[in-house]
Parts: C-alpha cells; structure tokens; sequence
C-alpha cells in the first residue's frame, strides 16, 4: 500500500517534468482549463441562460461532445481485439495508450454531463432515487462509470506491474480486458438507446442509430489513436511499429466504410420515402423554411468523410505523412457528424412545429474547450507518466535522490552532468 | 546503477519523482516551482471569482441539500417544510403565501377535452395560466402554445405561434398546446432521479427540490409541454398567486423543470383550471372521466374527438374534439 | 547554457501567463449577454372567470333618460310595429346580426314585451333563454344541455355549489351572436425569441396537387416558372 502511493507520488511529480515543448504544451492546456472553469463559474452563477440552449433546443454542444466522446471511449476495444484476440504482440504496448485515452474521454463525458446540469449541486440525488433501470439515463451513468473503473484497473494494474517489475497475474486483468471489449460496446449502445427510445423525436427513433454510433466511433475512436501514437513517436524516443499503424488504418477503414454505407442508407429510406418525418433531416442536409446554419457544417463533414476514407483506401496514406491529414479529416469529420449533426437537428422543428435555430455562445464554447483540454491535459499525463514505465526508466527498486548522496551517484552514473542537466 | 541517458527532445523519458534537493540551483529551482504552482492556484482563484456573485439563498436555499424526496415526506416534514417555504416567498416577495399539499381525490381522474371549432386563438389561457402559476415573467415561461394552423393541414410545422393580428383569421383554425397529463408518460419514464411522476388522478407532476435539471423529460416530450428555468425566474410581487400547491405553483428555482398540473391546486379541491375559466369562447373543458355524467364524459362520448400523435402511443387525458358544424367565425350562421 | 536560459524562460514564463491570466479573470471578465426579454403587458381584465358580457336579467330593464323602466312601461303606452332591423326608432344601440333572423317577434313576444316567445306562442322569461335559442339552434342547445357546449367555472363538480353554467347570453349578443374578431393577448417572448420573431411561415393551403394541376393549366406543361 506504501508502496503504490509512493508509487503515485512520483507519477505526480514526473507529470510536472518535461522540455520545453513538454512545459508549453500544458501551460497552453492549463490555460484553456482555466477559461473553461471559469465560464462554469459564470454558468453556474447565472443558470444554464449562459448557453445557447432554449426550451427548444434543450441539449446543445454539451451533449453533443458527450455522444462523440463515449464513441471516442471505444478506442481502446479497437487495440484491445487485436491484441487479445489475434494476439497480435506487436500491439501489446500500445494497448495501454488506448485504454488511457478511454478514461480520458469517459472522464471528460462525465464532465460534460455534469456541466449540462441544471442543477449539479444535486447530483447527489442520483445516488439516493435512481431511476433504474427505466432511465437509460441511469443506464449510461451505470455503464461509463464502470467502463472508467475497469479501464483504471486494467492499465493502472498493468503499468504498476511494471513499475514493480512483475509480470501482471494473467487472472487480474485478462477477464477484465474481455468485459471491457464488450462493455465499450454497451456505452456506445446505451448512449445511442437514450435517444433513440424518445417516441417523440422521429430524428433519433431509428433503430440505425445505434449500428452508426458504434461504426462512427470504432473510426474515429482508433483515427486519434494513430495521431497519438504519431505524437508520442514525434516526441519521445518511444517506437511504435509501423505494423500498429497499418492495423489500425485497417480496422479505421473498415468502420469508416460501414459508417458511409449506414448513413446511406439513412439518407435513403428518409429521402425517399418523403414522410413528414423528416422535417429535421431535411433542417439538417438542406434547411427548411429558410432556416439552414446546420448545412454548411454537415456538408463539410461529409466532404472530409468521404475524402478522409479515400485516402485511407488508397494505398498513400501507407505513409504517415498522409495517414496523419487522413485521421484528422475524419476525426473533425465525425466530430460534426456524430456531435452537432446528431443531436441539434432532433430539436428542430420542436415537437410542435416551431424552428428556433440553436447558435453555441461563447461561455459554452469555452466551457467545451475547457473540459476538452482537461481531458488532453491528463491524457498527456499518463502517457507522460507511462512512458518512462515501460522503458523500464521509472520503477519500483530505483531510488533517485531520496538519500543524501543521491545526487552524487546521479551525477556519477551520468558523466557528471546534474539532474537539471540530464532533464532539461 | 546507471539511469538511460536521454534524447535531449525526450519529453517522455526523464527521471521520475526525483526532488533535486542537492542539484546546484535546486533553490531556485524551488523557488519557480513554487511561485509557479502559486501562480496556478492564483490563476485557478481569480477562474472561479464570478462564483462571488452567486445567490445562495436561490441556489442552495434552506436546507435544499438535505431536502428529501416528496415521496418520503413525512406529515411532520412537510408542515415544517411548507412553513419554510412560506417563510423564504415572504422573505423573497414580500407575499403572506399558504403552500398546501392537496392530494389525488378518489374515484377521479382528470380529463381535458378542447373545441377546435370554438377556439379563436385569443391567448386567454396563456396568460391565465401563466398569473395562476406563477410563472417567471422574465425570462417568460409560459405551458400553452396556440397555433394558428391554416385550414387543409394538420402538420403542426406550417402552425404559426406568433401571431399577433386580429383572431381568428379566415381560414385558420387555433389549436392550444399544452401537457396532455398522457397515461403512459415518456418523461417519467426517463426522468433518472424519478423527481417526476404520475399520481392517481393522473396528472404528472415535478418535485422542484428534486430535479437535477437534465432535461431529458424536455427532450422526451412529444407535445413540448415541459418547461426549463434558464436562469431564475423573476415574479413581479404584486402578481404573485398566494394559495400555492407544494407541487404546482409554488416559485421554483432555477435549474428545474416544470410544466401544467392542471392547476392541481385549483382542482384538487374541486375547482377549474386558470385556463378553463378564461377561456371567453367555451372551448375548454374540463372534468372527471370516471363520473359518466361529467361534461368530459359526455364530450367524450357524444363527440368525434382525437388525440394529438396517437401514433406515439403516449395516451393522453388532452383531447381535441370539432362541432358537426362550425359557427365560429361565419357571422350570422346558425350551427 | 542555452537550454538553462530557456529553462528559466518557461519556468518564470508559466508563473508570469498564469498570473497574467488571473489578472484578466478579475479585472477583465469576460461578458455574458443576457438574451432575457423585458416581459410584455398583458391585459390582466381579460384573465378572469366572469362572463364577457352582462346578460339581460329577468325581469328585463332598460335604461331610458337615466330611469330603469321595465319594457311594459313603455310598450304599454306606445305601439310599436312588428318588422324591425333598420327602421327602429327607439333601441338604436341594437345591432342586428343574426343572419336570416331579422323578425324582432321571433323571439320577443308581440303581446308581452318582458318575455320571450317559443314555438306555439308558448312564453318564457329572460332567465330562460337557452329554451329560446334553442328552437332553432338544436344541437347547439342539445350540446348545452350536456354541457358539451357553452362554459361551465366554479367546478368541475356536478352539484358542487360554486359551479356556475353561463347561459346563450353571458357570452353571444343575442342579436348579433357570432364572436366579434380582436386582438390576442401577446404572442410567446421566450429567450432568443422577441415577439413577432416567430419562424417563417409560408401560408396558406398545402395542397400540392391542386397547386401542380393549377401551374399545368397556367403555364403548360414544359413551363418550371414557380407557382
């Protein structure tokens, strides 16, 4: 037990460590931190009026990161299946920055719930009368909190083993690693019922939503893994296999593809059929009564899907140089899609007929740039943190300066350069 | 024992957890680290100061936190609470308020039946409503939307809900919108902290103290009845309706949801809806469905009624009916 | 030496940005618009339960050079013809109204002027006018009867004494019955929303069909020009 809060004492202290480019990156993500703390301030203050919300476009940008993101959670699964499955050992490693990014993106939904209450000061409420299970709200607060406890302990088992320089008990995490595999298919299906069990809402009540939600996310999800791992190539001294790379594009590509083929799908049996129903996927493609802010972004998103996923079919983006455009196309791609596009257009007509357009504020925006830079700030945490474990550079038997003399020995185990020296 | 020496650009190796307390300039090492996280902190300060503004007697009034559910409010729990709350409308409003407790009467379940060929679209009811419940006059909540619907369609899209010229105008019809109190309702069902339910005599209401503001009720109606309060609703005291119900009228706070009761405060104890009552064509009615001489039953019975969006299979207690012949707007014209 | 001097930049930098940053969080907080519209006047007069309008009572009485006279002090002493609408001499505030029912004796008794006259010469009271209306209004009066029709306040419960059923003339002007045009009280002004901001509506019918049919017949077939 001592041990493992020393343990977490040096994770903290080597999260503040790091060059210069390590040091600008997270005052720059403090700093969008603080701004969204202090827009909640603002918001908490004066009510949920600091929004662009209405009583008729009653979820807005919060939601909408809040869906992205649980699809984003899914890509730790997309790591987890080959290496587990396939066993595909080259992987192994980069399994864990997957399942960081998972906790990072679960703990940024949660945030994004949260902000999206009217009132958090009772959120206690939930843990006395809890809905369950006819809420699917309570369904998903259920499944993101476990998937965040069980992503904790797989990588925070794995990465203490290593710390401790064990080999990790097969039975301590290998169950947990297949519940996970399909409990991030739960999140993603429980997010998706939430909305398409509204009766009221033709726009979310298809049963496609669902299928789409999981495609869209085993897509993006793993697209922000290459960029990780690009990031963590471009910087650290830490190797990635171009084999993880081409994997990866692969399972992107595949989901990508299904992802188009059900929204072609969507489009069709809407378009086609020309029911009265589909005032909001009208509102969304090409506006309706003159009211069309939605349009230009959905067209966008569709442009860089498609290019995002002829690039990735073409055998170009083999090459980092053009997988790395190729990701970001489609992760911004999806993030439109998924976010603004899945949830803004449902509101629109309201159930009675009226369009009222939903414009973000700039208290909003800041909130969701706020708890986004949270989540990348204690993303770059862990993998700060996680590298130097697996490298075998920070374990549990090496004792640094905590004696006297410790400096000494440093500086004589490094050519007499001094810890500032050997850091900086 | 020989630590890897580092790529110079390596921001992901370096030693961890080694405090350089004998490194040559460890002290001022110590020293930026500490005014820096200083800084931090100060920063983290000055993020939250708009919290200073904060009203707390809105926001965590009384003893709102420990507040328990209405369901588990004992007899003792609610004289004390509703003695509360009176206490804070008259701190707040300077208003002499009785917060009552009326409860579902038996063998009655409350129906609403509404004459789309009587309704001229005055907005009576709108504003009725809004005096009866205190609702926030800035920013303005009301429960009834009335749409001027053009003759030929029932697309509820082509209704208009801001008209302002003189009603009715030829060639319309007006439709009144409002909590249709279904018998299978899609908001309760959502709701996670169950703050709204259905009581017996069917009408749903919300637990103010109990709502954590999801807005998932909001998005699950069909029929856009609920209601959130933005920001805190503000009540001119002089238009404040004293006689209060703990779960209709009494002022909410800001952050919850709320919606018709059908004015369960009124008719709980027998009387009328606000909106019924000012409702100067007689297109509104009101009355108990178990009791088969009621006006209800009769309309319910003698008309030829409809629900709005059967097909979302809520089952509403709101239901619309049209006379054989409509006299409403052709002057002179027996019906 | 470089990456010493760059160390202290970043390192006094971070403070300085953080410090910066807390100075313009007090002194330069960013503002929030606040989209809540004033609230709108509304006449509080048209909220009530009373009636829109006051019934003739019964006995009858008019008010004639500041007297409250009884129609038999008049109707007495003077004759009076039997077809009216128009050529009155006295009641001139009478605006007639009511469709093909311009015979003043089809509802007022020729005989006796403070009552009301049925079918077969049979004779009612002011208080009774629904049995009037009736005769010619079947199933509106049927509809009353049940309570279908008309407005019932007080309560919603049958033989509860607040209950109060208003009668034909607490709202319809017997002699001109249908409901005057007028202005609604003031449209929804909700956040984002100032009144008269409501969404576009294009009115009118949709009758696509007719419309397409009527486009044909205007502009022949090879004509897109719109409708």
């Amino acid at each position: 037990m001592k041990e493992y809060l020393r343990f977490l004492y040096r994770c903290f202290r080597v999260s503040f460590v790091g060059d210069w480019r390590y040091q600008l990156w997270m005052l720059l993500l403090t700093i969008f931190v603080l701004l969204g703390v202090n827009a909640w301030a603002r918001q908490f203050v004066h009510g949920l009026i600091t929004t662009g919300m209405t009583d008729q476009v009653s979820w807005g940008l919060f939601i909408a990161n809040f869906t992205y993101l649980v699809g984003m959670a899914a890509a730790a699964v997309m790591l987890v299946i080959p290496v587990y499955i396939y066993r595909n050992k080259e992987l192994h490693d980069l399994v864990i920055f997957g399942e960081l990014f998972a906790v990072a993106a679960i703990i940024m939904c949660l945030l994004f719930v949260v902000v999206d209450l009217g009132r958090p000061d009772r959120m206690q409420h939930m843990l006395m009368r809890f809905n369950f299970p006819m809420s699917l709200l309570t369904w998903d607060v259920v499944v993101l909190n476990v998937y965040l406890l069980l992503n904790l302990h797989i990588c925070g088992y794995l990465i203490y083993s290593r710390y401790r320089k064990r080999e990790p008990g097969k039975w301590f995490y290998i169950p947990f690693v297949f519940i996970a595999i399909v409990w991030a298919i739960s999140i993603h299906t429980v997010t998706a019922f939430l909305l398409v069990g509204l009766g009221g809402r033709p726009y979310w009540n298809t049963a496609i939503i669902a299928p789409r939600f999981l495609a869209s996310a085993f897509s993006a999800g793993p697209a922000f893994i290459i960029l990780t791992l690009m990031a963590i190539q471009w910087f650290t001294s830490h190797q990635v296999p171009q084999k993880a790379y081409m994997t990866l594009r692969a399972i992107v590509v595949v989901a990508m593809s299904i992802n188009v083929f059900l929204l072609g799908s969507e489009l069709f049996t809407e378009f086609y059929s020309d029911s009265a129903h589909i005032a909001s996927v009208k509102y969304l493609w090409f506006g309706i009564h003159g009211h069309d802010e939605l349009v230009p972004w959905i067209w966008t998103a569709l442009a860089m899907n498609l290019v995002a996923l002829v690039m990735l079919y073409l055998p170009i983006t083999r090459s980092r140089k053009l997988l790395a455009p190729a990701c970001i196309l489609l992760i911004v791609g999806i993030w439109i899609e998924k976010g603004m596009g899945l949830i803004v257009p449902a509101f629109v007509p309201s159930p009675i007929g009226e369009i009222v357009e939903y414009t973000p504020t700039l208290n909003e925006i800041l909130i969701c740039v706020g708890i986004w830079s949270f989540g990348l700030l204690i993303y770059t945490i862990f993998i700060r943190v996680t590298l130097p474990v697996l490298s075998g550079q920070l374990v549990a038997d090496r004792i640094f300066h905590t004696t006297p003399n410790a400096a000494e020995e440093f500086a004589a185990a490094n050519n007499g350069q001094s810890t500032q020296e050997v850091l900086s | 024992m020989r630590l890897p020496v580092l790529r110079q650009d390596d921001a992901g190796g370096g030693c961890g957890g080694c405090p350089p307390q004998d490194a040559p300039d460890s002290r001022r090492s110590f020293l930026r680290s500490t005014v820096a996280v200083g800084a931090g902190f100060a920063a983290l300060g000055a993020a939250l100061s708009p919290l200073a503004d904060l009203d707390t007697d809105k926001v965590f009034a009384g003893e709102d936190f420990f507040r328990e559910h209405y369901k588990e409010l004992t007899a003792e729990d609610k004289a004390r609470l509703f003695a509360d709350i009176e206490a804070q409308i008259d701190r707040e409003y300077g208003v002499q308020a009785t917060v009552g407790d009326p409860r579902p009467l038996p063998g009655v379940e409350f129906v609403y039946a509404l004459n789309l060929s009587r309704c001229d679209g005055n907005r009576a009811c709108v504003h009725a409503c809004v005096k009866e419940n205190n609702q926030s006059r800035e920013p303005e909540i009301q429960y009834i939307r009335v749409l001027e619907m053009p003759i030929g369609t029932f697309e509820l899209e082509r209704g208009n809900q801001y008209y302002s010229e003189k009603t009715p105008r030829p060639g319309h019809f007006y439709m009144p919108i409002q909590c249709h109190q279904c018998a299978n309702p899609p908001c309760v069902k959502v709701c996670p902290v169950e703050a709204t339910w259905q009581e017996a005599d069917g009408i749903t209401v919300v637990d103010y103290d109990w709502c954590i503001g999801c807005r998932y009720c909001q998005a699950a109606c069909p029929y856009w009845a609920r209601r959130f309060n933005w920001t805190d609703p503000e009540i001119p005291s002089d238009e404040i309706n004293p006689d209060m119900a703990y779960l209709s009228n009494r002022p909410r706070s800001r952050g919850v949801m709320e919606k018709c009761t059908f004015c369960l405060q009124r008719t709980r104890k027998g009387r009328m809806p606000a909106c019924l009552e000012a409702c100067p064509t007689g297109a509104r009615k009101f009355g108990n469905i178990l009791d088969p001489g009621s006006e209800v039953s009769q309309i319910l019975r003698e008309k030829r009624v409809f629900v709005l969006k059967e097909e979302v299979g809520t089952r509403p207690r709101f239901f619309y009916y049209f006379d054989e012949l409509s006299s409403r707007t052709t002057e002179g014209v027996a019906s | 030496m470089r990456n010493r001097v760059l160390e202290n930049v970043i390192g006094w930098g971070i403070s300085a940005v953080l410090l910066i940053l807390a100075a313009l969080f007090l002194w330069a907080p960013i503002q929030v618009s606040n989209p809540v519209p004033e609230p709108v006047d509304v006449d509080r007069a048209r909220l009530g339960a009373r009636p829109i309008r006051v019934a003739m009572h019964d006995p009858p009485s008019i008010e004639v050079a500041t007297f409250d006279m009884n129609c038999m002090e008049c109707h007495a002493l003077f004759e009076s013809g039997k077809m009216m609408p128009g050529g009155l001499q006295r009641h001139n505030d009478i605006e007639m109204g009511h469709g093909i029912n311009t015979n003043c004796f089809n509802c007022h008794d020729v005989e006796r002027r403070d009552r009301l006259v049925l079918e077969g010469g049979e004779t009612v009271g002011f208080n009774q006018v629904p049995q009037l209306c009736g005769k010619c209004h079947g199933p509106t009066w049927r509809d009353w009867q049940q309570g279908i029709h008309g407005k019932t306040v007080g309560s919603w419960r049958g033989g509860d004494e607040r209950q109060q059923r208003y009668t034909c003339t607490d709202c319809h002007d017997p002699h001109t019955p249908a409901f005057k045009r007028g202005t609604p009280l003031p449209g929804p002004n909700t956040i984002r929303m100032t009144p008269g901001e409501g969404p576009h509506h294009d009115d009118g019918v949709h009758r696509p069909l007719a419309q397409w049919i009527n486009q044909i017949a205007e502009h022949g077939h090879d004509d897109d020009a719109p409708p």
